[in-house]
């Protein structure tokens, strides 16, 4: 026991080569085996959590709530989800993208709730929890353009409103969510936008307006406890699958009914609205008659009013005018008078004038005469009044004298008042005269104010009249068009009436067409992303079916050499025990020890490293096209044991065996150095012509290398193993990667399927494709026809496309059919129909056989196969037109249109196919760049796989090297310790050292890439999956590449290695003897 | 004069941790050429040592070693190969012919490498080996075998034949033929052959007898008159 490990301790190195290999081995094998478990694992529990529904329900006709409840009453379901979900059209930046919006049960998800199925996993920020709020996945939506907090609008894309489906058409982004119903990129095709869908929002449920359920999802009972990938969860669905589709099949008669009824009624409603909308028409255009009507009337009646109005206006304007020329004539008149009078006056005045002075002197004088009169008889007077007694006469005298004076006096007062007022009379005159005046004056200028008012209002009533006429006018030519409105609004509502009509005919022929609603239960297997995903485990599982083992077979060769060799050095040591008497088993039990001790330890390490490593390794090549939850990395007990069982034993029994073969043998011999192998002619030297060739330093190489059979070999078939494993790494990446050239460029010419709706007419498309056409983005097409098929023969059935091209002379413009060896093209006859390669093989059939193309369950039709064309996805029989005639009896139903672009630009392709949906007629559109695109992404994924392998094989290699260098090393230590002592220098010793191993590497090298060759064909074929067949082909490239790095890893070893010669002690290795 | 080969206080220490081990422990000699010398002592005195050091397949610790006016003692590895190479010529206790060449083969093997070798069929010849020439080592006798080794030695046409106990795995009469051969190459070809033997018996054929005990000379003893191999019983 102590021995072993103190013989571990001295030869740690080779423990530790042992312990690598057997590592990487175990590693290797058991976690490249344990992946595709992983993969699923993972998923599996993803599932779980998340509860990804057990059965999604589709109908044709959505579903109600009677529906649902029929549904819930299922025996197995555990859970129900009704929800809906539709296509929505999203601008992001000058993107149009399609998008999935699916209802969120709200309400359901605080708690447990069974029934909230296909939960969401939030990454970041919050879900929905209002109208107008959305959660989205990371990938495809959230860009530069968009993040959380980002509005996005959702249109339709068909000629409805999305408001007739959706509450809210504007969505805020308030979270980042994973869910198990996406994890792979895959959203699936639509018919709106450019026809593929390329992200899904989640809203809440309640925003949706569809009046039927569209989704139904349902977990069944104990299902969720079982591995969803075993055949034990196919049976346990199973039967829910079939009471449901029993369920729906009733659900679908009794939806039929209801609907039909409800069509009826419907149509009856709608033919009711009909009449009334007749009646309705018919009133409401008496009505606009009669409008119409009153009108014109109204309108003559103004016509005859302004009329009436003009002519008192005129009549008005006439009488004012006459008035006033009257007025200008009195006027006139009164003038003339004036005139007369102030002449009068003027005369008057100047006689008075030149009287009046003349009276006024007379009065003076009269006056002075009376003024001088007046003291005698103011005298007189008093005389008078003193003598009171005076006689008569006297008195009487002198009284007359008095009187005459007082006579004279009143005379004189009479003259002057009679001159006075004659001069006052003159004064009047003349002021009469200026009154008259005044008054004719005034008399003018009312005349010229009257005049001017009679202008102004004549003015206005003309401005009056014209208005009037104005507006009787323009309500003349409102009649005129409440006319045309009239017949326009008639005609109108003819149309109409004729549209509710043949709506109604329409409606009745399509009560007569309706189909029963049917169901279609879905289970996980007809979900895309899972099966996507269990055929990408399977595929880790086929390509870890022989690569690992391989691997592992190298690995456990090498330490069956490493170990032998170990025991074929300790001879002396094993003599001497057994000279000391000690038993067999207590000798080889150090060797077992110690070939355990580096296995198994290597084991354990390699099977903890290997779970761990490649699982996560592979697995996260696979995140780029899936989205899921990291790895879980279970111990897998199986190939752990397996492994370490098989590595051990290997190991073991390699030690073993080489014990045993010492142990038998006399101590004696043993206790003497093995009896040097005789040295040998070899048959090279026979070949005399060639070995007189050799100098003597290629003589001894030569010798050398084939002298230790044993040692040739395993260095050989060592490095050829690695060689091999290398180039099927790389010769695999090439198959896989081939096929999208070859399929999509090199065997697919066109660029476009279109598929057309059923019973379209073919000259409508034509059409329309020419229009495109024309408008030179499709430069040409062809009709086709594909119809899934079985091919049967004998016990062997496939499922196959039948695809039946317009022409067939045309059928190499589009699709190439030839033999893949020979690249001879292929002709289709009407003599029978070419298969694709792989479904003849896989049938078992050859050229001039006959198969059976099977549809549905019962119908067979006999057909000879009359070539096999290379074809790498998915199953094809061609068939030709005629053919096709002859043995249905009936013309070919095209719904297919293969067709070349000019572009294959993205934005070229969106928008043709934009185009290309909005007509009613087509269906779906797909172009080639997008499937090869896809494909491209899942290879991508598988090409890191196969990484992985290459570099575990170039560890592999260069352990494999570095441990078989070391044995040689150490084997011939003695040897070249001889050379050394001759006086060699390093590098002619190491020359003399490596020039073996670079014969033997490249003789290993040789035989690898031979090996490699058919190790690629045999994993090319297991790994493949059902409906693609991989390359055949290995790129010159991949032989170069494997070549250069086993040349590499041979340097890098040999580099490593001439440290160790250099160190060679030339007197320890002469000494012992062993 | 200066003598051909002179070694002056050499040393070797090995430290096997705290332990110190004088494997050679200040020897001091001088070989002149064309002698043949004898080292004898017992197992474990350090003869080999020396020898290795000598024929510069080790180094000493300490110490001069001047062969042919060089100092060897003071060369790089890759002058000690070249040392190896051109002036040296090795043969073992067991052969250590290399198994997998003839016997010509390994002599052939030997020139490669060699400025001025003897012809290989002719120092085969020399070594009575004429009829034998196309056998693998395997195929010989011991003595066949160190014949093949010194053949295989002489033919670099060496300054220097050392000889590390070229009998000691053979019988008494092929020890003895193969001494004898050893002495007349000496004599014949003007050799300086040093041979390394615990056997004293043989000490009277040498010219010069160098004594190792415990890693230091014990006396160096010169014959006058050596004698011939045929006449030394033991």
């Amino acid at each position: 026991m102590k021995d072993t490990f103190r013989e571990i301790k001295r030869t740690l190195s080779r423990f530790l080569s042992i312990f690598a290999i057997v590592a990487l081995g175990v590693s290797f094998f058991a976690g490249v085996k344990a992946t595709s478990p992983d993969m699923k694992l993972t998923a599996d529990k993803y599932f779980d959590d998340y509860r990804l529904m057990d059965i999604k329900l589709l109908s044709t006709m959505g579903f109600n709530d009677d529906d649902i409840k029929a549904v819930e009453r299922v025996p197995g379901i555990e859970g129900v989800l009704p929800t809906y979900s539709m296509d929505a059209l999203v601008d992001v930046g000058e993107k149009e993208l399609v998008i999935k919006v699916l209802g969120l049960p709200i309400d359901k998800m605080k708690g447990d709730d069974k029934s909230y199925i296909n939960r969401v996993k939030l990454v970041e920020g919050r879900l929905p929890e209002k109208p107008g709020e959305c959660v989205t996945e990371r990938g495809k939506m959230l860009n530069p353009e968009l993040s959380i907090g980002s509005k996005i609008k959702l249109s339709s894309g068909t000629d409805k409103d999305i408001s007739e489906s959706l509450k809210v058409n504007e969505y805020t982004i308030v979270g980042i969510v994973e869910t198990p119903y996406y994890i792979s990129f895959e959203r699936g095709t639509s018919s709106i936008g450019s026809g593929k869908i390329n992200s899904f929002i989640m809203v809440p449920q309640e925003d949706f307006k569809i009046p039927v359920y569209t989704d139904v999802f349902l977990t069944v009972k104990g299902a969720r406890e079982l591995f969803c990938y075993d055949d034990e969860y196919d049976k346990i669905v199973e039967p829910v699958k079939n009471a449901l589709e029993d369920t729906g099949k009733a659900r679908a008669q009794i939806r039929y009914d209801e609907i039909i009824s409800e069509a009826n009624a419907k149509l009856e409603e709608s033919k009711k609205e009909l009449s009334e909308g007749e009646e309705e028409q018919k009133s409401e255009l008496a009505k606009a008659a009669s409008r119409l009507e009153s009108a014109r009337k109204q309108i003559a009646k103004g016509e005859e009013e302004l009329k009436n109005k003009e002519n008192e206006f005129n009549k008005t304007i006439k009488e004012a005018e006459a008035k006033i020329n009257d007025g200008y004539v009195k006027l006139q008149e009164g003038e003339k008078e004036y005139n007369q009078n102030l002449q009068l006056f003027i005369e008057k005045k100047r006689q008075a004038e030149k009287e009046l002075p003349a009276a006024e002197q007379q009065l003076n004088n009269a006056q002075k005469e009376l003024e001088a009169k007046e003291p005698e008889i103011n005298q007189l007077k008093e005389y008078l009044a003193i003598t009171p007694n005076l006689p008569e006469e006297e008195r009487h005298a002198k009284e007359a004298i008095i009187k005459e004076y007082e006579r004279q006096r009143e005379e004189l007062e009479k003259s002057r008042a009679v001159l006075e007022a004659n001069k006052k009379d003159l004064s009047d005159a003349e002021a009469q005269l200026i009154s008259l005046r005044k008054t004719l004056d005034a008399s003018k200028t009312q005349l010229d104010n009257e005049k001017k008012t009679l202008e102004a209002s004549k003015s206005k009533a003309l401005k009056e009249l014209a208005a009037a006429r104005k507006k009787l006018d323009s309500s003349k030519w409102e009649l005129q068009k409440g006319e045309e409105e009239y017949e326009r609004q008639k005609r109108e509502s003819d149309e109409k009436l004729a549209d509710a009509r043949r709506k109604i005919a329409d409606g009745e022929k399509e009560i007569s067409k309706l189909e029963k609603p049917k169901w279609y239960v879905l289970d996980r297997n007809m979900h895309m992303d899972f099966v996507d995903y269990e055929k990408a485990a399977d595929r880790i599982d086929a390509i870890a079916r022989v690569f690992p083992a391989f691997f592992f077979l190298v690995a456990a060769l090498v330490c069956l050499t490493t170990m032998t060799r170990m025991v074929d050095e300790q001879r002396i040591n094993i003599g001497t025990l057994k000279a000391l008497g000690y038993g067999k088993l207590s000798i080889a039990s150090k060797y077992l020890l110690y070939a355990m001790l580096a296995s198994f330890g290597g084991s354990i390490f390699g099977v903890l490293a290997g779970f761990k490593v490649f699982p996560t390794v592979i697995f996260n090549a696979y995140g780029i096209i899936y989205t899921l939850p990291p790895v879980i990395t279970n111990f897998n007990v199986f190939y752990a044991v397996i492994s370490t069982a098989f590595a051990v034993l290997v190991t073991t029994a390699a030690a073993w065996a080489a014990c045993y073969k010492e142990l038998m043998v006399e101590p004696a011999i043993l206790m003497r150095p093995k009896a040097p192998k005789l040295g040998k002619r070899i048959f090279l030297e026979r070949i005399n012509f060639l070995w007189t060739r050799f100098n003597f330093i290629q003589k001894v190489t030569a010798r050398n290398i084939f002298r230790y059979k044993k040692r040739f070999f395993m260095t050989v078939l060592g490095i050829g193993g690695c060689t091999a494993l290398l180039l099927s790494g790389f010769g695999l990446k090439d198959s896989i990667v081939s096929i999208v050239t070859k399929q999509f460029d090199e065997l697919y010419q066109y660029d476009m399927i279109v598929s057309l709706k059923e019973n379209t007419d073919l000259s409508d498309i034509k059409e329309i494709i020419d229009t495109f056409g024309n408008n030179s983005k499709i430069s040409d097409y062809m009709f086709m026809k594909e119809q899934n098929i079985y091919a049967v023969y004998g016990n062997n059935e496939k499922s196959a496309t039948l695809v039946i091209p317009e022409s067939t002379e045309r059928l190499k413009d589009f699709i190439t059919l030839r033999v893949r060896t020979t690249g001879e093209k292929v002709s289709l006859t009407n003599e029978g129909v070419v298969l694709t390669e792989k479904l003849a093989k896989m049938l078992g059939v050859q050229k001039g056989d006959d198969i059976y193309i099977k549809e549905g369950d019962t119908k067979k039709t006999k057909v000879k196969i009359i070539g096999i064309t290379e074809n790498y996805v998915s199953h094809y029989v061609y068939m030709s037109p005629t053919l096709y005639e002859s043995l249905y009896g009936e013309k070919v139903k095209f719904q297919q249109i293969a067709a070349k672009t000019i572009d294959t630009s993205e934005a070229f392709e969106n928008k043709l196919s934009t185009d290309l949906l909005k007509n009613s007629k087509i269906s779906s559109v797909s172009f080639t760049t997008g499937i090869s695109k896809n494909f491209k992404d899942i290879i991508g994924s598988l090409n890191y796989v196969v990484l992985v392998l290459i570099v575990s094989a170039g560890v592999l290699a260069f352990v494999v090297l570095y441990n078989l260098t070391n044995i040689n090393i150490t084997e011939r230590l003695r040897e070249i310790a001889t050379i050394k002592v001759l006086g060699f220098y390093d590098n002619e010793v190491s020359a003399y050292v490596y020039r073996e191993n670079m014969v033997l590497t490249m003789m290993g090298m040789a035989l690898g890439l031979l090996l490699g060759i058919f190790l690629h064909k045999f994993i090319v074929e297991t790994a493949e999956i059902d409906y693609v067949m991989f390359g055949r082909n290995i790129n010159i490239l991949s032989y170069i590449y494997s070549s250069i790095l086993t040349i590499f890893f041979s340097v890098i070893v040999n580099f490593v290695m001439y440290f160790r010669l250099t160190k060679i002690d030339m007197v320890e290795s002469l000494k012992s003897v062993d | 004069m200066a003598s051909y080969i002179e070694l002056k206080d050499v040393k070797k220490i090995y430290r096997m941790g705290e332990v110190e081990i004088r494997a050679v422990d200040g020897v001091s000699f001088s070989i002149d050429k064309g002698e043949f010398v004898v080292v004898v002592g017992p197992s474990g005195a350090g003869k080999s040592t020396v020898l290795n050091i000598l024929g510069g397949m080790d180094s000493p610790t300490s110490g001069q070693i001047i062969v042919d006016g060089k100092e060897i003692s003071k060369y790089t590895s890759k002058q000690l190969a070249a040392y190896r190479r051109n002036d040296i010529g090795f043969v073992f206790q067991f052969y250590n012919l290399i198994q997998n060449l003839t016997a010509l083969e390994n002599v052939e093997l030997a020139i490669q490498i060699c400025k001025n070798p003897l012809e290989p069929k002719k120092v085969l010849e020399l070594v009575g080996l004429k009829e034998r020439m196309g056998n693998f080592p395997a195929q010989l006798s011991g003595g066949e075998q160190q014949r093949v080794a010194i053949a295989r030695a002489l033919a670099k046409n060496p300054k220097l034949l050392l000889c590390d106990e070229p009998t000691g795995a053979l019988d008494y009469n092929t020890g003895k033929s193969i001494l004898k051969l050893l002495q007349d190459t000496c004599r014949n070809m003007g050799m300086t052959v040093v041979v390394i033997t615990h056997n004293s018996a043989i000490a009277p054929m040498a010219d010069k007898v160098i004594k190792i005990k415990n890693g230091r000379v014990d006396g160096i003893s010169i014959n006058d008159n050596p004698i011939s191999v045929e006449r030394i019983e033991w």
